[in-house]
């Protein structure tokens, strides 16, 4: 099979069917408010955000790979810019900067100025420890997991939080090869 | 996609076009041209990454199978995929993508995150590595974003299957029209 040259995130961008910006941010807006309602505890909502972000993230991958045909990536480095170059530009209409590497290369920072998520957005004082993107921390764990890499994705800066922009510190914690189970001597 | 195994099965006996089989026509130059023969598609196949068969449909009655055989088929495919990975001298093998036989070709893609998607064909038929490709969307546009769909279980979608039919339709007209 002739491989096929990658696309950049411009180039799926353009061709994936898009809604309505709005739309999307008050449906996300509407899901959290509901689960604030339901869980009640701000930290319940965060982790079931994370949870509904893995369970997105799991399926939205293969779409990714689809789409995009990216190759493998040679280290994880180029899986960072691959999902903030990417990722990002194709599921979210913006682009994500990857700094703050670490001195083995197992983690980095994705930074993101611009975020569709909260456009209307202001955390009132009862909500001061929710990370209202946190579902995007999830999609970006479940998708790396069903890629053989164990991630951990945390919230460094939120502009909700008053900081200057958004950054999701990725860590990677283990490659798993996915090799079959059987070994030779067993 | 990189170093990759073709397996070349022994040919003997290539099967004579004749023109009961439909589709054979003449050239400008009197060469003769296969036309909708090129295009058969026996049967295509999904399995999970742990080696489960979660989608079979078969194309005409060439190639037919009961559900046995094709799970049989599945999961033998899975298995010899696999090996094949660590028989290839070289490293980075991603396993067989095509497998050439005297009565049909078997046509893999397996994607990054380990769902195997293949087709059994007429030998020689062309395109199938883009035919695949197209289906490993459809699968993501129409079983995956199906909230109701489990992830690694059999694929009932109706909306899949009619689109992949339309697929499997354009590819033959397209190549009808060659």
């Amino acid at each position: 099979m002739a491989p096929v040259a990658p696309r950049t995130g411009d180039a799926v961008f353009a061709n994936v069917e898009r809604v309505n910006a709005e739309l999307f941010t008050l449906t996300y807006g509407a899901i959290v408010r509901q689960l604030l309602t339901d869980l009640e505890e701000v930290e319940e909502v965060n982790k079931q955000l994370d949870q509904m972000g893995y369970n997105i993230g799991i399926r939205l991958i293969d779409e990714f790979l689809a789409k995009s045909n990216v190759t493998r990536c040679v280290d994880f480095k180029e899986t960072a810019e691959v999902i903030a170059k990417v990722g990002f530009k194709m599921f979210l209409g913006v682009t994500a900067s990857v700094t703050n590497w670490d001195a083995d290369g197992t983690s980095c920072s994705l930074v993101l100025e611009d975020n569709p998520l909260v456009d209307f957005v202001e955390l009132p004082d009862t909500c001061q420890g929710l990370y209202y993107c946190n579902i995007l921390s999830g999609v970006i764990r479940g998708a790396l997991e069903m890629v053989s890499m164990k991630t951990e994705v945390t919230w460094i800066r939120d502009m909700l939080r008053g900081d200057d922009a958004y950054e999701l510190r990725v860590k990677l914690l283990k490659q798993v090869p996915e090799e079959y189970p059987y070994k030779d001597d067993e | 996609m990189h170093q990759s195994l073709i397996i070349h099965c022994e040919r003997t006996s290539r099967k004579v076009y004749s023109p009961s089989d439909g589709g054979i026509g003449k050239g400008p130059g009197g060469e003769v041209l296969q036309f909708n023969r090129m295009a058969a598609i026996y049967s295509l196949f999904i399995i999970n990454k742990s080696g489960g068969l979660i989608f079979y449909k078969d194309y005409g009655s060439a190639g037919r199978m009961d559900t046995n055989d094709s799970l049989r088929v599945a999961s033998l495919w899975h298995s010899m995929h696999a090996i094949s990975q660590q028989l290839s001298p070289m490293a980075g093998c991603t396993g067989i993508e095509l497998l050439e036989a005297d009565t049909f070709d078997l046509h893999c893609f397996q994607s990054l995150t380990g769902t195997k998607f293949f087709v059994v064909c007429e030998p020689g038929s062309l395109h199938m590595g883009a035919l695949l490709k197209h289906i490993y969307e459809l699968y993501t546009d129409f079983v995956l974003k199906n909230p109701f769909y489990e992830m690694e279980m059999p694929i009932r979608c109706e909306l899949f299957d009619l689109n992949l039919a339309q697929a499997i339709q354009k590819d033959r007209v397209a190549l009808m029209g060659r």
